[in-house]
């Protein structure tokens, strides 16, 4: 069986540590969810909440999202282990800071002018791939559903948005809404393979893991 | 050229052994990592891990905190300002290896 490239593989060990908070993709589901199921609410193809007279349900809704997230975030520890991550530099900071801005002026853009491409869409498009690019450029997986985004962004959410979600003051951006809950559903998924797959199974005892492989070196290649 | 082959022999063992290089790899890359999470990513054992580590920190190049959480013991390393600088160099040198091994054309005899 051929030997993974050692370097290569050095350079993953490099990236999934770094960034081992953010690739914790489970926790990226009650959040994704709770969009999606918040979007839904609006859609009319359920009796609607009234979520604007009697917005209890969504703080419920988003509340458990909030302690599901805290929840997996155990649970991650009690499996995977804990890594204290570098504080992220003043640039992140600001770069994150900046994004955010730029995603509320995109809905309030879209909401106001309704431009005949969703420029909320094409904006959480962008931003999803300045995330992949920042980190690292190694979730392939949010290239994809950032094109997907775009893609839908440009045509069918302005045209079906008001028939999908007619019980919203903005159906447009609900509808993006939407979808950024379904990319964070899929792309949470996937950022949960990728460290998996990294960090392989579970140690199962003394002199167990490993061993039979390469004496003393484990997983891990010749560089 | 002269071949690179005295520079590959002239590198540091002790950070060049391949579990222990994805180790220092690791550290370097966050601010501290606990036993869990180095044997999860390396697929040691746990002997041949804390072997690794106790080297390392013999070296100077690693510093290990062991602590309770309640009743469970939980081990902690990271990396010491010597060894961040140490696995710098070594990924600068490995760097140059390579980009002297790409242009390398052994002598005609």
């Amino acid at each position: 069986m051929e030997q993974p490239d050692g370097r290569a593989r050095l350079v993953r060990v490099r990236q999934i540590t770094a960034h081992y908070d953010l690739l914790q993709g489970l926790r990226l589901l009650p959040v994704g969810g709770f969009l999606v199921a918040f979007a839904l609410a609006y859609s009319g193809w359920w009796p609607h909440w009234e979520l604007d007279a009697h917005p209890a349900p969504a703080v419920a809704a988003g509340g458990t999202a909030l302690l599901l997230n805290y929840g997996l975030a155990a649970w991650y520890r009690r499996r995977f282990g804990t890594v204290t991550c570098r504080p992220r530099s003043t640039r992140w900071h600001l770069l994150y800071a900046g994004a955010l801005g730029v995603f509320a002026l995109a809905m309030v853009a879209e909401h106001r002018f309704a431009p005949p491409v969703s420029v909320f869409g094409l904006t959480a498009a962008a931003l999803t791939l300045l995330y992949w690019w920042v980190l690292g450029a190694f979730q392939t997986h949010y290239l994809v559903l950032a094109a997907l985004l775009a893609a839908l962004s440009l045509g069918p959410v302005p045209a079906l948005a008001g028939a999908l979600f007619p019980a919203s003051g903005s159906p447009r951006v609900t509808a993006v809404a939407a979808l950024l809950g379904l990319l964070y559903c899929v792309g949470g998924l996937y950022d949960h393979r990728l460290l998996v797959r990294a960090l392989g199974p579970p140690p199962r005892g003394p002199g167990a893991a490993g061993e039979g492989r390469r004496g003393g070196a484990g997983r891990v290649g010749a560089v | 050229m002269s071949a690179p082959f005295k520079d590959l022999a002239a590198l540091d063992r002790l950070v060049h052994e391949p579990a222990r290089l994805a180790l220092l790899t690791a550290l370097a890359a966050c601010a501290g990592a606990d036993f869990l999470y180095l044997q999860r990513l390396t697929g040691l054992t746990k002997g041949n891990l804390s072997g690794h580590l106790a080297r390392l920190e013999e070296a100077g190049l690693v510093a290990v905190e062991k602590r309770f959480a309640g009743k469970t013991p939980v081990t902690t390393a990271r990396l010491t300002e010597a060894g961040r600088a140490a696995v710098e160099r070594h990924w600068d040198a490995l760097e140059r290896l390579r980009r002297r091994t790409l242009h390398w054309r052994p002598e005609e005899m």
